[in-house]
């Protein structure tokens, strides 16, 4: 085992990883749906809000100012009776105030010249004091009053109007604005207009009002005119003082101009905004009062709004990040009950791996995957335990068997002769004979052994089959040669007895090829017979070529075979070449075979060479050609060549 | 707006009373070019009485004053107080002309 | 009564209108002194309205159709930064888009044969104004016009 317990590639990590990544996907995405949810709930709400309550202050200011429109305009039309009189008209306006607790003044303007011929100005002005009501005329060189917007703007629109609000000079700064209303008389039988009533109202309780609106903590309402006058607001500064559209002007704020066109043409609307009164993010809504074209507009923090939803979410998030934490330590325990017998069997077999089969796989006590796998684990480390057992048992049971038949290589060898120069004390002939035996143990055979003083007996043979039994038919086969040799006429008598002895007891159907032969050392006369075997080569002059094959079968299979004995001469220097068919079959690994014509090419002019030069040439070319291919048969070579010399 | 003239030297006091604004600033480059018409190339106003000018009277006096120069003549002023003076000083015009505190100050020369 | 006085934007008006403002102003305690430059900044800024508000436009601000545009003044009392006591008059007319205040100024330092007649009306309107600033409403021009009421507490 590598790496710590927790190492960041463990499967632990990697499956807390996984199930925690999503649980926090999941997680975030459900705070995020509630959140959104639940604020979309809230922002809804606080605009309902917003809307009653916008509602309820146009309702409150409206059912303060009709009274006051209703009787300004009952003495509009009370005053197109042309038969009152001056005093009666003064009157009037003074009773309208002492019994209106709404108005503080009222103002009766005829048109120039409108109530008296003579009189440029008719214009009383009934307004309270502390003594009571006082009448006074407005006209005056100083103050020609037609000119005046509350005269002007009713006589221009033929309607009443409610003017811009303004700070009443004698009223002691009190904000005041007037409803101004044109009233007619009929002249030369059309209606024209007379003159204007006005009723002035101080608004000092529409402040109140709404200053007392109540919008969450720091929430506040405005009031803007027509003309985007500041009315009411909590920055006192701004009240008469400024526009919205130069406050817009003054910070650049091209959206509030907006708003303040949108609020002074009676727009209603919901939208969030940056607050002018402490700039912070606020919903803003703003709805028409329905008095004097006037426009309301109420600012509330949103956090404030959004606290609810906030809380909730931060509850969430809290109970979330608790549950999470729980998860996450679950997850680990989890992670690592699974892993850990998973850890511990992995050391185990690491142990294994290197050798120690007897370490102990740790127990399973569960009845899960993990149980399953310590099991089947378990049972692997017994069942390889068996196979490295027995094939521990196989392998000593093969060498053993593999080094025996080395043996028994070795004892067939032996009893091949090695020894050369074979016969040192003769140099009418030389003789050379080599074995290369192949892998497995072969059959092949070769002998050489004078029957008397001049005969000398030659052979090669090749046992047709492989392995023990091959060894042993060939050592047979050598020994029944050399002892039925000696006792024998002839070659053929002896490959006829030889092959009778095989044939009796031979159950196995084994059989052997031989070419046998016997040299007349005086005169170099061979008499030689063939049993199944490949033709020798007769070097003679500067040519090889194969001695006549007569086709007569192999010794061994069947009793009663017939050899013929033929018979040739050697001259001085010609030299026999006895072979097996693991020369002419030698196989390179093109699979090509060595083939009779090579060998015959080689040998035409190898004739000089010597027996053993012969032998050790056609040895070096079948390994050059072979270059390394697994040699499949035995490769057993034997020269024998006559010199024609006399025995010393 | 009031105007008397009378003569110091060289010069023709032109003495003006009222208010010189868009309504009135005519009546000023009228009386001026009177006394051009009747051969005076030198004229002091004498402003003693105006307690107020706009920039329609400044234009009246820049008008008469181009006049003169194409003339030869001058103008000069006496007798600035208050917003006149201020008037004066905000718009230049107390640099480019000869400012003199009486009409015989203004006379001398 | 409300302190507005509207008028044809006529310059014929302008004596009465500079009469109402002056006539305010008394009521609204400003100090004598002050009547000369109030007089001169209006005038200034209500003959530029008379020659230029309604230049090539319809007439509007609620006169009949055919009719020069209007003009109103208005006269209000304001408290201004450091407790200064303002004296302030809006102008409001209805015609197009116009802020005389980004008009170049003349070049005061120029001689008198460069000296172009005219143009110096709103260099005086702002050198004598105390405060003066534009303001466009969706269908007005508003230029307001202050003026510091106790000297005292800005010159000691």
């Amino acid at each position: 085992m590598t790496g710590s317990r927790m190492d960041r590639h463990s499967l632990a990590v990697r499956l807390a990883a996984l199930v925690l990544g999503v649980s926090a996907l999941l997680f975030g995405a459900v705070l995020a749906y509630n959140y959104f949810v639940s604020r979309d709930i809230i922002v809804n709400q606080a605009e309902e809000n917003s809307r009653t309550l916008g509602r309820e202050v146009a309702n409150h200011v409206a059912a303060e100012l009709r009274p006051v429109e209703q009787t300004v305009r009952n003495i509009a039309l009370a005053l197109e009776d042309a038969s009152l009189t001056s005093g009666e008209i003064t009157s009037l306006a003074r009773r309208v105030v002492q019994s209106n607790k709404d108005i503080f003044a009222m103002a009766i303007a005829f048109e120039p010249y409108g109530m008296a011929k003579d009189r440029l100005f008719f214009a009383p002005y009934c307004h309270r004091t502390e003594d009571g009501v006082r009448v006074t005329e407005l006209g005056g060189p100083d103050y020609r009053y037609f000119y005046m917007d509350w005269y002007q703007l009713p006589r221009e629109l033929g309607a009443p109007v409610w003017t811009e609000p303004y700070f009443d000079d004698g009223g002691g700064g009190v904000m005041m604005t007037t409803y101004a209303a044109p009233f007619y008389r009929l002249q030369d039988g059309r209606r024209r207009f007379a003159g204007v009533v006005t009723a002035d109202i101080p608004l000092a309780w529409m402040q109140r009002v709404a200053q007392d609106v109540r919008l969450y903590d720091t929430g506040y309402s405005f009031i803007i005119s027509r003309n985007g006058t500041f009315i009411y607001h909590p920055l006192q500064e701004l009240m008469l003082n400024h526009t919205i559209f130069s406050l817009a002007e003054e910070r650049g704020d091209s959206r509030l101009w907006d708003l303040g066109r949108d609020m002074t043409e009676g727009g209603t609307a919901f939208l969030e905004r940056v607050s002018v009164k402490g700039g912070v993010e606020s919903f803003f809504f703003y709805t028409p009062l329905h008095v004097g074209g006037w426009s309301l507009g109420l600012l509330f923090p949103k956090d404030e709004v959004l606290r609810e939803a906030t809380m909730l979410s931060r509850n969430l998030l809290l109970m979330g990040g608790l549950g999470f934490v729980l998860l996450a330590g679950g997850v680990f325990l989890v992670a690592g009950g699974v892993t850990r017998p998973l850890r511990r069997l992995s050391g185990a077999a690491m142990e294994i791996a290197g050798g120690n089969l007897d370490a102990p796989v740790p127990a399973s006590r569960r009845n899960d995957e993990v149980g399953e796998l310590t099991d089947a684990f378990a049972h692997m480390r017994e069942s390889l335990r068996d196979y490295i057992r027995s094939l521990t048992e196989t392998t000593a049971q093969k060498e053993r068997i593999e080094s025996e038949l080395r043996i028994a290589r070795d004892i067939q060898m032996g009893i091949l002769p090695k020894l050369f120069p074979a016969f040192p004390e003769h140099d009418e002939f030389d003789v050379f004979a080599s074995i290369e035996p192949a892998k497995e143990v072969g059959g092949d055979l070769y002998d050489f052994f004078f029957l008397d003083d001049r005969h000398f007996c030659f052979l090669v043979g090749d046992v047709s089959d492989k392995g023990v039994p091959a060894a042993f038919f060939m050592a047979v086969t050598k020994t029944l040669l050399k002892a039925v040799a000696p006792q024998s006429s002839g070659p053929a008598e002896i490959l006829e007895k030889v092959n009778e002895d095989l044939a009796e007891e031979n159950d196995s159907c084994m059989f052997v090829t031989l070419f046998l032969g016997i040299l007349d050392i005086g005169t170099g006369e061979v008499r030689y017979a063939n049993a199944g075997h490949n033709p020798p080569l007769l070097l003679q002059g500067d040519g090889a070529q194969f001695v006549p094959p007569l086709n007569e079968p192999m010794a061994g299979a069947m009793p009663g075979m017939r050899y013929t004995e033929q018979s040739m001469v050697l001259g001085a220097g010609d030299v026999l070449f006895l072979y097996t068919d693991g020369v002419t079959e030698a196989m390179n690994h093109d699979r090509e075979l060595f083939s009779e014509k090579r060998l015959t090419d080689l040998l035409a002019r190898a004739r000089t060479d010597g027996v053993e030069g012969i032998v050790g040439l056609v040895d070096r070319a079948i390994k050059d050609f072979a270059r390394g291919a697994v040699q499949s048969d035995d490769i057993t070579m034997l020269a024998l060549k006559f010199t024609g010399k006399k025995g010393a | 707006m009031e105007f008397t003239t009378n003569k110091i030297g060289g010069y023709a006091v032109l003495e003006a009373s009222g208010r010189m604004d868009a309504v009135t600033a005519g009546e000023f480059e009228k009386a001026c070019g009177e006394l051009m018409d009747a051969g005076e190339t030198r004229i002091v106003a004498d402003l003693t009485g105006v307690d107020y000018i706009s920039s329609a009277g400044l234009r009246s006096i820049l008008s008469s004053a181009k006049k003169l120069r194409g003339m030869s003549g001058e103008i000069r002023f006496c007798g600035l107080t208050g917003m006149v003076n201020d008037v004066f000083t905000v718009s230049g015009f107390a640099a480019m002309f000869k400012l003199f505190d009486t009409a015989a100050d203004a006379a001398q020369d | 009564m409300a302190d507005a006085l509207r008028l044809e934007a006529l310059l014929d008006n302008l004596e009465a209108l500079l009469d109402f403002v002056a006539a305010r102003a008394k009521a609204l305690d400003v100090p004598p002194e002050l009547a000369g430059r109030v007089r001169l900044v209006l005038e200034e800024l209500l003959v530029n309205v008379c020659n230029y508000a309604y230049a090539g436009s319809g007439a509007r601000g609620g006169a009949e159709p055919d009719s020069p545009g209007l003009v109103e003044v208005r006269c209000l009392r304001r408290v201004g930064g450091q407790a200064t006591n303002l004296f302030c008059v809006r102008i409001r007319d209805w015609g197009s888009p116009f802020d005389p205040l980004t008009r170049e100024a003349p070049d005061t330092g120029a001689g008198l044969d460069e000296r172009p007649v005219g143009g110096l009306g709103i260099l005086l309107a702002v050198e004598m104004a105390d405060h003066l600033d534009y303001c466009r409403e969706p269908d007005a021009n508003v230029l307001t016009a202050c003026f510091i009421m106790n000297p005292t507490a800005n010159h000691p």
